[in-house]
């Protein structure tokens, strides 16, 4: 393979985006399976059915379409992806139906892992249905969230049928990122059928194979017995549409669904106790933070101290361990500590309500003079109402009068982005396990998710994004990092756990990608 | 009767207009609906690139216009949720709404007409009491934290019930329940209110003098009468099932028209909301059309007038 990296050897590189096992997997030196599945080859053991409930049906069944979870669930069982989050590299991205490889810094190569993979229809998996799916989410015609994200790829090129050549315009080192979203689609069944066949009656390569969707109902697939990573443990995936959490709940308790997503910290003990199904829990890549506005002219928070005031002046471990009974876990700085892209150096603010006062104080303010708006949604996260009142509590305790506005999400974000929101407002922001997902998307432009601007952090996240030497990029991720936390660029609070009820009768390990998928489930035993 | 029945259609064509057009002014001023549909990492570029091509950068007159245009012929744009025709979200569940306020009505009807009709006729006695407690708590317990308990009590404790979903019998039975117990309770107090004042009137009393019995007095004199008031509160009542559906298909996960619609207004989506508004204000228009006719069959001298 060529290379114009002399300074850098390949293996380093491909670990420093994330690769580092590529070429082992494409040789078959390591196992495939996720963390906590058993290996291919023990007693084959199957479930009739798991169901899981989700909130809403998806929005299509068409692959690199729409960037929505509830719609990626069901299409990940049909389709599998050109890459994946890995669990044994801690969740770096590695290689799934392909393994990346750059052959210069504009120039990436995606090889198939075997040459005989299927779709369900029997057509063989090849290079050109890589390009088809690019192809197809590029065309402004198709209203594809992927066509801005995909729009890095000035060139594709099927090179050979196990090999997809991908040029962009400028160097792009997290293009692995991209790819990861790919979902290979049967380019010959796109033709004669067309994208709304194809999104009504999906043909992919993956565990299961579509059966039927009844809107508002369920949608079912079964087990494809030709699978090409492993055999699958699950006959039948039936996926039911609940739309009230409460009701989902109930499902589970009454054995009618083996899988809930977002089971509120107070119904913990009672999934526990029911005997029939446990909480499986796990600290998610998702963050949550209170933006402090300093990109508005009239806002307060302009002024650095008070921004170091609030984030002094709140007990959030005592909100972490009160309202969310531990069921979160602190961030310190911008990133989740689950972020292989984290800076380690960095330590959240303690809890000091003296030092607050003090910083209140040098700005001008007197206890009780300060009054600031906080905006929050009710029920887009994990108790975000509970958490924004121990909040606006905390930092009246210091002097802050905090006034909290509450809103229904849409209108949440719709004042966020028309920056009519008070000059805080509560916000949360993933799954990312890499810092560009979050640094290059809150923290330039307009930066009104993030509330936060800086011309200094702005050239360093450009500078950042088209390093292709990992040591240098991650050294400049960690500056950022570290000048956010200096500004308190936000009031820094925590990851979200994601709590899932799963029943007795399903082995099944939650990841912190979200990525909820039956392809490596089986039932539980012991 | 044509020219009755005509000049109900044109008012009631009047009210459907006029309904569509207070929810289209007002689910526009709540809101940007490209920030719900386009993924949180979309560039404000691309945002109000979607936004105009969608049309949404147009004044909202402009955009009335074309929709009442389009409406007109029949196309109710997209779902921008779902990226297919918003009249075809809509109308595929409709079924399922039909079908659960269908069950429902009658069994508010076959319940509360009863229930009212036996406390009037034992007025004072311990069924008049019953009937007045079953009445009061129908009106003053929330559908939707009925239909969490059933659910809890008949399915999880119990097991004897599916939680949601639509299939069989048995997943009709909770939901139906939840969303008659208001409109039972409103039945069984307005025929208890109304039997108790015909069985006040003269013609009553001369038909017990004259040594009918108690079972022809009631249901062939009073009831007949009494039961003007209960065919207008029909009317009405279908109307306040349609609302009552909104909220309990949302509950027992019943894939009707009340489920998408508050998923539509949750995720902004217009085109599916203006749909359904179109399809609730043509059945209730339709819904108190019969009505009128049916009141005009009972009593002869509306029908005159």
């Amino acid at each position: 393979m060529a290379t114009r990296f002399p300074e850098l050897s390949r293996r380093s590189f491909l670990k420093g985006i994330g690769l580092g096992s590529a070429a082992a997997v494409a040789s078959g030196s390591r196992p495939l399976g996720l963390a906590g599945i058993r290996p291919a080859g023990a007693q084959e053991q199957r479930l009739a059915k798991v169901a899981i409930a989700l909130g809403a049906d998806p929005r299509t069944l068409m692959p690199n379409a729409i960037v929505d979870w509830t719609t990626s669930v069901p299409i990940e069982h049909i389709y599998d992806p050109a890459l994946l989050h890995d669990p044994t590299e801690e969740y770096s991205i590695g290689p799934w139906l392909t393994t990346l490889s750059n052959v210069d810094e504009l120039t990436w190569e995606l090889k198939l892992v075997k040459p005989d993979i299927t779709f369900h229809n029997g057509h063989v998996l090849d290079a050109s249905a890589f390009k088809a799916a690019i192809d197809w989410a590029k065309d402004p015609a198709n209203e594809s969230h992927y066509l801005e994200r995909w729009e890095v790829m000035s060139d594709v090129t099927v090179v050979d049928p196990q090999t997809l050549r991908i040029t962009t315009a400028e160097p792009f080192p997290i293009i692995d990122q991209r790819l990861r979203e790919v979902h290979p689609i049967d380019p010959q069944y796109l033709q004669e059928a067309g994208a709304q066949k194809m999104a009504e009656q999906p043909i992919g390569t993956g565990p299961f194979t579509f059966v039927e969707w009844k809107r508002g109902e369920r949608l079912v697939v079964d087990r494809n017995p030709n699978y090409w990573r492993n055999p699958v443990q699950v006959d039948r995936v039936e996926f039911r549409f609940i739309p009230e959490f409460s009701s989902r709940l109930s499902a589970l308790l009454a054995e009618e669904i083996e899988i809930v997503k977002d089971v509120p910290v107070d119904s913990i003990e009672t999934v526990n106790n029911s005997g029939v199904a446990r909480i499986e829990a796990l600290p998610s890549s998702r963050i949550n933070y209170v933006a402090l506005v300093n990109n508005r002219e009239d806002s307060v928070l302009n002024d650095v101290r008070i921004r170091q005031a609030i984030n002094y002046g709140v007990d959030v471990k005592g909100i972490i361990d009160g309202v969310f009974q531990g069921q979160a876990t602190r961030m310190a700085g911008a990133l989740s500590g689950l972020n292989p892209d984290v800076n380690p150096e960095i330590k959240p603010y303690p809890y000091d309500p003296e030092k607050a006062q003090a910083l209140l104080k040098e700005a001008g303010y007197e206890p009780g003079e300060l009054e600031i708006v906080m905006d929050a949604p009710q029920g887009r996260y994990p108790m975000d109402s509970d958490a924004a009142q121990a909040i606006a509590a905390s930092l009246g305790a210091i002097g802050i009068n905090v006034q909290v506005q509450y809103n229904e999400w849409g209108t949440h974000l719709d004042k966020i982005v028309n920056r009519r929101t008070g000059d805080m407002f509560y916000l949360g922001w993933g799954p990312s396990l890499e810092a560009y997902g979050t640094l290059a998307f809150l923290f330039v432009g307009d930066s009104t998710y993030s509330g936060y601007t800086n011309p200094d952090v702005e050239a360093k996240i450009a500078e950042a994004s088209k390093t292709v030497d990992p040591e240098a990029r991650r050294q400049m991720w960690n500056e950022i990092q570290q000048m956010v936390y200096n500004d308190a660029g936000w009031l820094f609070l925590w990851q979200q756990h994601d709590i899932y009820g799963v029943s007795n009768k399903v082995e099944w390990d939650p990841r912190p990608d979200e990525f909820l998928w039956m392809g490596e489930t089986g039932p539980r035993t012991g | 009767m044509g020219r009755f029945v005509a000049g109900r259609l044109v008012s009631g064509a009047v009210v459907v207009v006029l309904a569509v057009t207070a929810v289209f002014f007002m689910v526009r001023l709540s809101g940007d609906p490209v920030l719900l549909f386009a993924p949180m990492d979309t560039s404000r570029k691309d945002i109000d690139e979607i936004r105009e091509r969608l049309g949404f950068n147009d004044p909202l007159v402009v955009q009335y216009g074309r929709f009442m245009g389009d409406a007109a012929r029949g196309d109710f744009g997209n779902s921008t949720r779902e990226q297919r025709p918003a009249m075809e979200v809509v109308v595929e569940r409709l079924p399922a709404t039909v079908q659960l306020g269908v069950v429902a009505l009658v069994l508010s009807l076959a319940i509360g007409v009863p229930l009212g009709v036996l406390a009037a006729t034992r007025h004072g006695s311990i069924w008049d009491k019953v009937a007045s407690l079953i009445a009061v708590a129908g009106q003053a317990i929330p559908g939707f934290w009925l239909g969490l308990l059933l659910m809890l009590l008949f399915a999880v404790r119990l097991g004897w019930l599916p939680t949601s979903g639509r299939g069989g019998v048995q997943h009709m039975i909770m939901p139906a329940i939840t969303l008659a117990a208001f409109s039972t309770a409103r039945y069984a107090r307005l025929a208890r209110s109304t039997m108790l004042d015909v069985l006040n009137q003269d013609y009553i009393r001369t038909a017990q003098a004259k040594g009918l019995a108690g079972r022809s007095v009631v249901w062939g004199h009073a009831f007949k009468n009494a039961s003007i008031p209960l065919i207008t509160m029909t009317g009405l009542e279908i109307g306040r099932l349609l609302e009552g559906a909104v909220i309990i298909e949302q509950v027992f996960a019943w894939p009707g028209i009340g489920w998408v619609t508050v998923q539509a207004l949750l995720n902004r989506d217009f085109a599916v909301v203006m749909a359904a508004v179109v399809l609730f204000a043509v059945m209730y228009t339709l819904a108190n059309l019969l009505t009128d006719l049916a009141y005009g069959r009972v009593n002869p001298q509306v029908r005159q007038s």
